[in-house]
């Protein structure tokens, strides 16, 4: 290639990635005085004129066309169900959801996420210790891979609430299973489906709490004095995880943290630069800063001190492989810890219940799509006896956010038989005015990291400059289907509670949903942990084979729990990350 | 308009004066007799007429360019196409007791500037080979590694199932002319031809993946991605040439970018208020216009 070689001046600390993950890690740093350069492959979304009203109540521009979103001829990733077959490219946004993750620009994801909050419990930091403790490790399945976070909920508190600040996150302090929380703004005003399904989880003597949400309340200033609007309900993301908020109240490194980092004057933003390669000293053992091309396709160098990698999910993991950087793992002889034993936080069907509300709703135009609901946790983690069942943890239960399905017109449509004709038409009549509403409550049980599942090199698909994609080997568990077994029936009798009608369990057979389906809450493939044979990163987020290079996400959790979609916990360990870094900055070599 | 008539007539005394002065180099005024300047005055009222006729005209050439979907006319879509697919739209979504369907929406426009653009060009897909097909059981061997399992199952509409080097355009023409070749091997007529209870048989088949003359789409990815697609025509917003009027959105209840205007709420009150409440649904261009 003859590209331009430019070669910048070292920096403190290169973050890769702007999203969730990188703008605590900007602010945070630049603001204590180190010079920070961000790197985004992305452009800066002015969300008041890019994402204006007039051109954001677009369905068919947002959910389809993902107007905003990654453009996959730069990169994409293929997936496969096991090591023996080939894995195949996703080639298209499609009316599935799926692959909606990846963001593009500063903000990342968080321009266009659900915003839906909460933190780990304890019992999520230290998921295997407990298990074994009360129930022995034949609950758990044979080949799993599963390890405790080297920090405890304790350890992560500060942080929480730091990324709790950060974000100005709505809800109250209500839940008895996670102690301690208070969040810098009121809930959203709860709706009225929200309302019957608290009284009825109340009666049942669970303890439903307003569901905490990143799509502020109120105008809100952060302990960075970056002000932002609050909601105003306009309903348009309470269709899917795709739409940017035109007012800025969905909480996102655009309008939270980078702000803040461009004001500290020690930060440099790079947008529509493509990392390629983090490079490393002549021993292999420290990172000398990153490669990447900017859109004039100029080769850029940056020399840094410390490299963070902010960047999402496979493909942390994938810039790790191409720059020779761990122990990849091997499938054949599960040795290794980069790329080891993924899991996804969205699941296919499973067995649920299933009932109507006759209550009347304004389904448009109104909303928000994380608040206005409550969420109850006295069905997960190990908030109820497991003693001779044969899963572990169960999940939140949550009713009452979406006030309405947002637009939602065409996705309400994905092919099948019977969704075209008359009769099809008659029952779309009215549907948007709806008396009755159709609930589903599906508890399920989270997925165990197993040793047949990894995120490697792809050995025949390459991205738009040459390098290999990311390659994701992944299927679904049994826990999942097991919990859901145990937990449908008490789902039935809050629905029954809620004075629905035609109240069923709805059978679904064991492992037949499809698998094709990965999406936005990949976990465990860089793990951190106490062990440097399974894990990439120690408690500090640092990573065990390079000391200057420190990562955040929920691709480092060891667990991922069914309790939270899982952003929150991973801004809070963005902010354990940015702590470490400090530390590293001070004092040099391992942390631990 | 009356404004601007006088504004124009001011112009061109001013205009006269100056062309007058120029004739006669550098003299600073010349002087005009009253007959003349009644001339001119009339000559000017002609003028202004003729334009004001011309405005008119202008006006209503400018209205009915206005709503776009009036327009009719193809970008792609061959004649032979635009029969078969009008025909497939309207058995999907017909014009019955419910109310208007794909035919009134103008779907076929809407699919038509679709395939047109950058949905026909595949615009934002990765399309790096090589191409192989998902669901495969036995063995595929693909550069020097040989996978004993195949590939993996991706469902119909799922975005690793297109695993085609052909655009989405091309994926259309070959599926409408399967289709066709089908309805004439099992139902005995060209789709258009058929009646509407055979023509639904037609398109149950593909659902069912019963055609075998499929060669790429297959039966059940073809009708699926036209499915959706007249689904989009159905009920995108009419700014993307389909839902004239909206139609789809006063038949499902959906208010489009009204925000509760009408009924003088916010649309926080209307989060909180129990009973659905119907507002006069509003598109892309309404709010634009608007200005805001």
């Amino acid at each position: 290639m003859s590209s331009n070689v430019i070669t910048r001046p070292q920096v403190d600390v290169v973050v890769l990635g702007l999203g969730h993950m990188g703008g605590p890690v900007a602010a945070e740093l630049s603001r204590a005085g180190y010079k920070v350069a961000g790197i985004e492959k992305g452009p800066y979304w002015d969300f008041s004129v890019d994402w204006n009203s007039s051109v954001i109540h677009d369905e068919w521009a947002i959910m389809l066309e993902r107007k905003f979103d990654h453009p996959l001829h730069l990169s994409t990733f293929t997936v496969r169900n096991n090591k023996d077959q080939i894995a195949l490219p996703v080639r298209r946004y499609t009316k599935l959801i799926q692959y909606q993750s990846l963001g593009h620009g500063v903000g990342g994801a968080g321009t266009h996420y659900g915003g839906v909050m909460g933190r780990f419990s304890p019992w999520a930091y230290e998921p295997y210790s407990d298990t074994v403790d009360k129930y022995g490790e034949s609950i758990l399945p044979s080949n799993h891979d599963l390890e405790d976070f080297p920090v405890s909920y304790s350890d992560m508190v500060p942080y929480y609430e730091e990324w709790e600040k950060a974000m100005g996150i709505s809800g109250t302090n209500q839940d008895p299973f996670i102690p301690g929380v208070k969040y810098p703004t009121p809930p959203h005003p709860s709706t009225p489906y929200g309302e019957a399904f608290k009284r009825a989880a109340e009666s049942l003597g669970y303890h439903p709490y307003p569901q905490p949400s990143a799509l502020i309340s109120t105008s809100y200033t952060n302990q960075y004095g970056i002000r932002r609007n609050g909601c105003l309900y306009c309903g348009w993301c309470s269709g899917r995880c795709n739409y940017p908020c035109e007012v800025g109240a969905k909480g996102s490194s655009h309008v939270t943290t980078i702000p803040a980092a461009m004001e500290s004057g020690n930060f440099d933003l790079r947008t529509h630069s493509y990392v390629y390669r983090i490079d490393l000293d002549s021993s292999g053992k420290k990172a000398t800063g990153v490669r990447y091309y900017d859109a004039q396709g100029n080769i850029n160098v940056q020399p840094a001190k410390v490299v963070f990698n902010g960047i999402w999910g496979f493909n942390l993991v994938r810039l790790m492989l191409l720059s020779g950087i761990g122990r990849p793992y091997d499938l054949d002889t599960t040795n290794g810890s980069l790329g080891r034993a993924p899991t996804l936080g969205d699941g296919p069907a499973v067995t649920n219940a299933t009932g109507t509300l006759n209550m009347g709703a304004n389904t448009y135009s109104s909303g928000n799509q994380a608040g206005g609901g409550f969420v109850m946790l006295d069905l997960s983690d190990n908030n109820f006896d497991h003693k001779g069942q044969n899963f572990i943890g169960g999940s939140a239960v949550s009713y009452g956010n979406y006030l309405g399905a947002g637009p939602n017109m065409v996705t309400a449509f994905n092919a099948g038989k019977t969704t075209w004709g008359s009769a099809w038409k008659k029952s779309i009549k009215d549907m948007k005015l709806p008396t009755k509403l159709p609930i589903t409550f599906a508890p399920s049980g989270p997925e165990i990291p197993t040793k047949d599942q990894s995120i490697s090199l792809d050995p025949h698909y390459n991205d738009i400059y040459g390098d290999p994609l990311a390659r994701i080997t992944i299927n679904w568990g049994a826990n999942r289907w097991r919990a859901a077994e145990y937990l449908a029936p008490k789902a039935q009798e809050i629905l029954t509670k809620m004075g629905c009608t035609d109240v069923k369990v709805n059978k679904v057979p064991e492992l037949s949903g499809n698998v094709d389906f990965w999406a936005a809450h990949i976990r465990n493939g860089a793990r951190t942990g106490s062990k440097p044979a399974t894990s990439v990163f120690n408690k500090w987020m640092q990573c065990w084979d390079t000391e200057n290079l420190f990562a955040a996400g929920e691709i480092c959790y060891p667990f991922g729990d069914n309790i939270s979609p899982g952003t929150h916990p991973a801004g809070a360990m963005a902010y354990l990350a940015a702590d470490g870094i400090k530390k590293y900055l001070q004092s040099q070599g391992s942390l631990v | 308009m009356l404004l601007m008539n006088n504004d124009r007539r001011n112009f061109i005394k001013i205009g006269v004066a100056a062309v007058g002065g120029a004739t006669v180099a550098s003299a600073i005024e010349v002087p005009l007799l009253n007959s003349q300047v009644q001339e001119k005055e009339n000559e000017l009222k002609e003028k202004d007429e003729k334009l004001q006729a011309k405005d008119q005209q202008i006006g209503q050439l400018q209205s009915q360019v206005k709503d776009s979907s009036d327009m009719t006319g193809f970008l792609t879509l061959n004649p032979r196409e635009q029969t078969l697919v009008e025909a497939i739209s309207e058995t999907m979504i017909p014009t019955d007791e419910t109310g208007p369907g794909a035919k009134e929406a103008r779907v076929i426009y809407f699919i038509d500037r679709q395939l047109a653009g950058s949905y026909g060009k595949n615009g934002n897909m990765y399309m790096a080979g090589p191409f192989v097909k998902s669901g495969q059981t036995g063995p595929v061997t693909v550069g020097s590694i040989t996978y004993s399992k195949g590939s993996p199952t991706i469902r119909v509409n799922s975005g690793a199932r297109y695993q085609y080097a052909f655009s989405l355009r091309e994926y259309w023409r070959r599926g409408i002319q399967f289709l066709d070749d089908y309805s004439n091997s099992a139902y005995g007529a060209s789709f258009d031809r058929l009646s509407e209870d055979k023509r639904i048989l037609v398109l149950q088949d593909l659902f069912d993946g019963k055609p075998t003359n499929f060669a790429g789409p297959t039966a059940v990815e073809f009708v699926s991605e036209v499915h959706d697609m007249v689904m989009g025509g159905f009920f995108a917003d009419p700014l993307y040439g389909g839902n004239k009027g909206m139609i789809s959105w006063s038949l499902a209840g959906f208010n489009g970018t009204n925000m509760g205007e009408d009924i003088g709420k916010t649309t926080k009150d209307i989060m909180l208020m129990t009973s659905p409440v119907r507002l006069i649904p509003k598109s892309l261009a309404d709010l634009q216009a608007k200005g805001s």
